[in-house]
């Protein structure tokens, strides 16, 4: 069944995956700071390395809100679900009668 | 005005390499990046999502913005580009320095070629000029020696060796000095007689200069070197424990009045057995152009600058292999070495590092200069070198060229500007006891370069506290008319 709510939830799951994923990168790339060398050109590399861990962790951040987003949807699909389900049983029990 | 550290672990060189090799992983992971920007993509185009927001419009179309923000340029992608971004200019920008450096180097050297060949061309008038100078009672020594203190990146010409020759070839008056060299370089080269290749063609015309005036009988590093034990080491002589140790023991063996021509061997015990064996060597003490018996002269220093193999090369490593076998251990030979040299010894010890013969010989792990002009030398990586200058000296600069910037090689350059001790003339500035001062700097530095120098050569300061060091002095001599 497309639309169904566990398969949202997945999408969110794999959100969440891909965010821890991208942490790790972070991680990595932030050590590429630890280069011994005492220059200007090597501090300018880490500022830039500086911005760029941070711009991962921000982005790790949005895909976590992204993932909170779709499992939020996916309550809403499930409830929009029952209460359709609810309501065909309903008619189907109006039918009966 | 404090010590500046170059090369070595902490290095230009290394952090290039560092760099680079950190490019190469911000590129890995921008890679990385990518993968994750395409599967967070393939997420926000999931079927499912697609169908339940036409079921729950609200909570759908904010999943989506979600997604979007999280996925597009102002998110995984706009991150993506910009980690690839740095990536490809930290290796563009160290490509770039590379390139720059290669560039400057060339032109420096194009440009002391072209002065020193000015020079040789006006060799006679200058000649007379100087002349004149003493003749109207003006001192030049002592004039030249101040000059020599204010200028001395002046010596940076020297290594314009090869425009001197064609500016000398160049004037009728010189020319003809210089073909006896000539023919005897041919000679030379068609024998063989070399000890290692010069790597470029300043070697090649200091050669020239010295052939030539080896046919007028001077500079004739000739005949064999004859190396004799002193009973005893000179009072005063001990294991160096610092650096600055190293450099007074130098100044101890470097007294050209009251004991010329030695040079020391220090056996170090080491705590697992053993011992490493540091070989000092002083500087110029005769700089009577016309060889004599002293080894330590300016014939030794002409021959090393034009890469020749020298008589006291050759006796240091008679009085090494003579200091290793009184140990009475056979395995000596085997054990760690270190030559430290001041000016000419520093010279000789880099040109002996540079010696696959002398490598092949002993185990050469290290080489200490001070205030000597190095850098053109091929010592391979594998020998540590530290050199230690102060910007004053005018001698480490003679070969016109800064030591190599790389891992196994640090240079120390000391200014002595407001160093309230020390004489400001150019032989102030190049003199032993201010170097075991700027050697004390350098103990008392943690600078990563030193620090990693420091480590690696522990073994050659660090005695056995249950052995006593032994130190042994050897008069080295060049005997004529023996081979």
């Amino acid at each position: 069944m497309v639309g169904n709510p566990e398969q949202i939830r997945a999408v969110a799951a794999r959100l969440r995956h891909e965010a821890d994923q991208l942490r790790s990168v972070s991680v990595r790339v932030g050590a590429t700071r630890g280069i011994a060398w005492r220059s200007a050109a090597a501090n300018a590399f880490r500022e830039r390395v500086a911005e760029a861990v941070h711009g991962e962790r921000r982005v790790a951040q949005l895909l976590e809100d992204a993932a909170a987003a779709v499992e939020r949807h996916a309550a809403a699909v499930e409830r929009v679900l029952d209460e359709l389900a609810r309501l065909a049983q309903e008619a189907a029990g109006r039918l009966g009668h | 005005m404090g010590i500046e550290v170059s090369g070595g672990s902490g290095g230009t060189s290394v952090g290039l390499e560092e760099l680079a090799a950190a490019a190469g992983r911000l590129a890995a992971e921008s890679e990385h990046m990518v993968a994750i920007g395409v599967r967070s993509a393939l997420c926000a185009a999931d079927p499912d999502l697609a169908v339940g927001t036409q079921l729950s419009p609200a909570t759908g179309v904010v999943a989506a913005v979600a997604l979007a923000r999280a996925v597009g340029p102002t998110g995984i992608e706009g991150e993506t580009a910009r980690l690839c971004g740095l990536a490809l200019a930290t290796r563009a920008a160290v490509g770039a320095y590379r390139e720059a450096e290669a560039s400057v180097t060339w032109g420096v050297e194009r440009a002391q070629d072209a002065i020193m060949a000015e020079l040789g061309w006006h060799a006679p008038e200058i000649l007379v000029g100087v002349l004149a100078l003493q003749a109207l009672g003006v001192d030049v020594g002592p004039l030249l020696d101040r000059v020599a203190y204010r200028l001395p990146l002046l010596a940076n010409l020297g290594g314009g060796a090869q425009g001197l020759v064609t500016g000398l070839a160049a004037d009728p008056l010189t020319a003809p000095l210089l073909l006896p060299g000539l023919v005897e370089g041919v000679a030379e080269t068609l024998s063989g007689e070399q000890d290692f290749a010069p790597p470029d063609g300043d070697e090649s015309a200091v050669r020239l200069v010295a052939g030539s005036a080896a046919v007028l009988g001077l500079l004739r590093d000739d005949g064999a070197a004859v190396t004799t034990p002193e009973t005893s080491p000179r009072a005063g002589a001990a294991a160096p424990h610092t650096l600055a140790d190293l450099a007074r023991d130098l100044e101890n063996l470097s007294d050209a009045e009251d004991y010329p021509s030695r040079v020391r061997v220090v056996e170090i015990p080491q705590r697992g057995g053993g011992s490493a064996w540091v070989v000092e060597i002083p500087g110029t003490q005769d700089w009577d152009p016309r060889a004599g018996g002293n080894l330590a002269d300016v014939t030794s220093d002409v021959a090393l600058m034009a890469s020749r193999s020298t008589l006291l090369a050759a006796a240091v490593d008679q009085a090494l292999t003579r200091a290793q076998a009184a140990s009475g251990r056979p395995d000596a030979v085997r054990e760690p070495v270190l030559l430290a040299g001041h000016s000419l010894g520093g010279i000789a010890a880099a040109g002996m590092a540079s010696s696959a013969g002398f490598r092949a010989r002993h185990r050469l792990a290290s080489v200490v200069t001070m205030g000597s002009p190095v850098a053109r030398m091929p010592v391979p990586p594998e020998v540590s070198v530290l050199s230690l200058e102060h910007r004053q000296d005018p001698v480490p600069h003679l070969d016109g060229r800064a030591n190599p910037d790389r891992r196994s090689w640090v240079t120390v350059t000391r200014d002595l500007r407001g160093d309230p001790d020390h004489v400001d003339t150019a032989g102030g500035a190049h003199a032993t006891s201010e170097y075991a001062q700027t050697a004390a700097d350098i103990d008392r530095s943690h600078a990563p370069s030193i620090e990693a120098w420091r480590t690696s050569n522990h073994e050659f300061f660090d005695a056995d506290p249950d052995r006593a060091p032994v130190v042994r002095d050897y008069h080295v001599q060049r005997a004529h008319g023996a081979s």
